[in-house]
């Protein structure tokens, strides 16, 4: 489906909602044998969209460190702009936020279009078990500077 | 034996089921450690199994089981956006069937150093009847291990 114009904050808000029951029912399916290997609630969720066309939409949670972040991605992690390991973060990539612009990064590559990380708008976090909104933490802060 | 890796368990809430004392124990590890010797990844996947199984996922009522209202307060007052604040039977969505089940349900809320704190959730309002099991749950009752306030268990060692 293609869109004629970005995802609104709010409709992101929903989308990550919605998203977490499908996370919830994707863990129970796995352990009665039914579907796939989302043995654990992923701690948190969210969604986040492109400014520029085509205006995808991709949603992520957190998980361990992605092992080929996005170049673009890769270039905002705070280590990587200031060369040092940071002490006190969330380690790089674990968050939901860079796996879901992992996803919308990749996606956009494959048709050919370059967006910054600063043209991703996020939705609110969301904690899986009861979609109360999280804070984002100081690693995602740094590495997407549109985060407050 | 297998246990679960630190990145795995920074990054996603584990349902954890043990016995303590003779009391059915779930806890909900929302990010935070797990207790070493509970860390037996295979043997909690059974268990999880089973509970899954035996859990009616559907049935959203109270019934049979004690709330701390204290916990449902306590994740409403931390969401600054009004607006945003989940309803009573999301909050509680995890942790009431587990109570149904028999078991005292906790969420860890933090961990310092080695020790992490837990709030009781739900537990049930009857006397114990223990959830029928195949597999034997792992004992963890070290009271070393164990802080007790007013009869409810809010910190275990990790
Ligand atoms: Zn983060």
């Amino acid at each position: 489906m293609t869109r004629n114009r970005p995802y609104t904050k709010q409709q992101l808000d929903r989308i990550g909602l919605a998203y977490i029951g499908s996370l919830i029912n994707n863990v129970r399916r796995c352990r009665i044998g039914q579907h796939g290997n989302a043995w654990d609630y992923p701690a948190v969720a969210v969604a986040c969209s492109s400014n520029k066309t085509p205006f995808y939409m991709r949603k992520g949670h957190s998980c361990e460190s992605l092992r080929n972040p996005h170049p673009t991605l890769f270039a905002s992690y705070p280590s990587t702009k200031k060369g040092t390991t940071p002490k006190r973060y969330t380690r790089e990539g674990h968050c939901a936020e860079p796996h879901a612009a992992h996803k919308l990064l990749n996606a956009m590559t494959k048709s050919n279009k370059t967006i910054l990380v600063s043209d991703i708008l996020f939705g609110k976090a969301f904690r899986v078990i009861d979609c109360s909104p999280v804070a984002y933490c100081s690693t995602c802060r740094k590495t997407f500077p549109q985060l407050k | 034996m297998t246990k679960y890796r630190s990145g795995y368990i920074q990054t996603h809430c584990i349902d954890i089921f043990f016995d303590y004392h003779g009391t059915p124990m779930h806890i909900l590890t929302n990010g935070n450690a797990i207790p070493d010797t509970l860390n037996n990844k295979e043997l909690n996947r059974r268990i999880q199994s089973e509970v899954t199984i035996k859990t009616n996922w559907n049935d959203q009522s109270e019934y049979g089981v004690i709330v701390n209202e204290s916990y449902v307060e306590y994740v409403k007052e931390s969401i600054v956006e009004k607006d945003y604040t989940p309803s009573r039977n999301t909050i509680l969505r995890l942790f009431v069937p587990m109570a149904k089940l028999g078991f005292y349900s906790y969420v860890c809320i933090n961990t310092n150093e080695h020790i992490s704190h837990y709030m009781l959730v739900a537990r049930p309002s009857e006397q114990i009847v223990k959830p029928i099991l195949r597999e034997r749950l792992p004992i963890f009752d070290a009271i070393s291990n164990i802080i007790m306030q007013d009869g409810i268990i809010t910190e275990f060692q990790t």
